[in-house]
């Protein structure tokens, strides 16, 4: 369990993170979606006590990070793929923290095994590729078995196979009754992977919710019609007061009934269809409705300093 | 206070025990911390044998008010003050240059601990080095004077012992000036710098102002005043000198205190 009050992260005069209030539950995965520079990092920073807030709290347990009797065996954390020395070999990084936090030994080619770099733990870490370095930081994560997992952007630089690996590591994590919590900004991938999400935008709260909710709560849903005869199927609908667009490649679009409404519909008036498809919104398509005036970055638009920004995120949130 | 010790000793979880054998387990596995040892005793070798040679040569300075046969020997320390602190200094800036230091601090998140086992390891593996390169320049100095034909020293005369002994700890102690420079600099090239300014530089530009400021700082200390037998130009009393130089690294290790201690990692 992971509870997050109020959380505040000034950096000079840029706010990363405002008043940020959210609870990662055990047993499922929690997605962290937010677009780049939203303060997804920031925010796992402060839970793991490597930022300290400039206001509110971070609990892990019910305790700040710093408290944590053995750290390691409670939380584990993939923060930065790089966070080990080149120098070192990555079974020499896992032995040393092992040591810290009095883990045995044997768990350390355990993890090696799991994330399978058995093979390369004796080599010098620098010389590993991205997606290497990242299984090593997984490897670290899982080293002391902990109840709390923290995850930034696990699948970057992995391949194919990789990604579908943490997938899968992830949801079995979670299966055992682990509290997981994955930061991403692909959301295609968030999708596959988390049940719960915490959606960030400007460092403030946009939605903490069940994928499923977050996805039917988008307005983007419509039935997608083909007819021979689109024009005339569009106004006849439209005499009904639905709400209705032709799209480019002659598809008709109808916002604001069923596709069983539109079917009884063109049955009655005796059109011929050739598809009717209900559309479902994407996860993509909800994030990109709900983020998409809290986006940090839009072209032409400087990064909001302090002064200027709190009432526009005021009205995104 | 009684109160805070108790409290420490009840205390469940890691503690200074567990991060000290993780921070020796660090200088262990890098080949940089053997290869610093390795260039640092050849270094010291070859520069005390330069030393003393070109003073066996010059019989005219034996029988002065000022021959001082440790003194001359122990000149060879002046490249391990150099390796010595640079040692200090990547055991911090190591860490942050590389990202490292998250890794540390998620396994042993109370930063007193952690830094206090870094003073630990580095005050650990310099005295011991510093003491065997010590005994090591007297010696060899001691046997090039001899075979030069110029009157040496021996360990049993006064205050001999205390010249080396102390000049071992002197150089334990700038690793833990180099390692707190390193924690509060953070980037490896600045830090360096800064080291090899405050122990190099200073003193030169310092030399050159009235009264000679400069001899109060740390490798002029350990040049003039505690590897000194007989009296040296610009001698610090050596209780002085022990005492600046503590002072140093109390200032050093108390600004790394702070400075990781209130910085975001």
């Amino acid at each position: 369990m992971i509870v997050a009050r109020s959380l505040t992260k000034h950096y000079q005069r840029t706010v990363a993170v405002r008043d940020l209030s959210f609870d990662v539950r055990p047993g499922v995965v929690t997605g962290f979606l937010g677009p780049n520079g939203s303060g997804k990092s920031t925010t796992m920073r402060m839970i793991m006590g490597l930022d300290v807030p400039t206001a509110g709290t971070a609990l892990v347990h019910g305790r700040p990070y710093a408290e944590l009797e053995w750290p390691l065996r409670e939380v584990g954390a993939l923060l930065d793929a790089r966070a080990f020395h080149p120098g070192r070999s990555g079974r020499d990084h896992l032995r040393i923290l092992a040591r810290s936090n009095d883990i045995p030994l044997r768990r350390v080619d355990e993890v090696l095994d799991i994330v399978g770099l058995g093979s390369v733990a004796q080599q010098r870490a620098g010389r590993y590729s991205l997606g290497m370095g990242q299984r090593l930081g997984i490897a670290a994560a899982l080293l002391g078995d902990p109840g709390v997992l923290l995850f930034d952007e696990p699948v970057n630089g992995l391949d194919p196979e990789g990604i579908r690996w943490v997938r899968h590591l992830l949801r079995s994590l979670a299966q055992e009754g682990r509290t997981v919590f994955v930061s991403s900004h692909l959301i295609a991938e968030m999708s596959l992977t988390a049940q719960r999400l915490v959606v960030i935008g400007r460092g403030t709260l946009i939605a903490e919710t069940t994928v499923d909710e977050f996805v039917s709560r988008s307005a983007t849903k419509f039935v997608r019609v083909v007819t021979p005869a689109a024009a005339e199927f569009a106004d006849a609908l439209r005499g009904t007061g639905a709400t209705v667009r032709v799209d480019d490649d002659g598809a008709v679009l109808v916002d604001g009934l069923t596709s069983a409404d539109v079917g009884r519909f063109a049955a009655h008036r005796d059109f011929t269809l050739f598809e009717l498809t209900p559309v479902q919104a994407s996860l993509e398509d909800a994030f990109m409705e709900l983020t998409n005036a809290a986006v940090e970055f839009r072209a032409g638009e400087p990064a909001v300093a302090m002064a200027t920004s709190s009432t526009t995120t005021k009205e995104n949130a | 206070m009684t109160t805070l010790v108790t409290l420490e000793a009840r205390r469940t979880g890691y503690g200074l025990r567990q991060a000290v054998r993780a921070e020796a387990l660090k200088l262990a596995t890098l080949r940089s911390t053997l290869w610093t040892i390795a260039a640092t005793v050849l270094g010291v070798a070859l520069v005390t044998v330069l030393v003393t040679n070109s003073a066996s040569h010059h019989p005219r300075n034996w029988y002065g008010g000022w021959w001082d046969p440790t003194n001359e020997a122990l000149g060879g320390l002046i490249i391990a003050t150099l390796s010595i602190g640079f040692l200090g200094v990547l055991v911090a800036s190591g860490e942050y240059g590389t990202g490292t230091i998250r890794s540390s601090l998620a396994a042993i998140p109370r930063r007193p601990v952690l830094l206090g086992a870094k003073a630990a390891v580095v005050g650990g593996l310099t005295l011991a080095l510093g003491e065997v390169l010590a005994f090591a320049c007297f010696g060899i100095g001691q046997a090039v004077l001899a075979a030069g034909g110029a009157p040496t020293a021996s360990l049993g005369q006064t205050g001999v012992l205390r010249a080396v002994l102390l000049s071992g700890v002197f150089l334990s102690m700038l690793a833990l000036l180099g390692l707190g420079i390193g924690v509060v600099v953070r980037h490896t090239a600045g830090a360096l710098a800064t080291y090899a300014g405050v122990t190099f530089l200073v003193p030169l530009l310092l030399s050159r102002v009235g009264g000679n400021p400069g001899r109060y700082t740390p490798v002029p200390l350990l040049n003039n005043s505690i590897g000194a037998v007989v009296n040296q130009p610009d001698q610090v009393p050596v209780l002085l000198a022990v005492a600046l130089m503590t002072g140093y690294c109390a200032v050093a290790l108390a600004l790394a205190a702070a400075s990781i201690l209130r910085r975001d990692a």
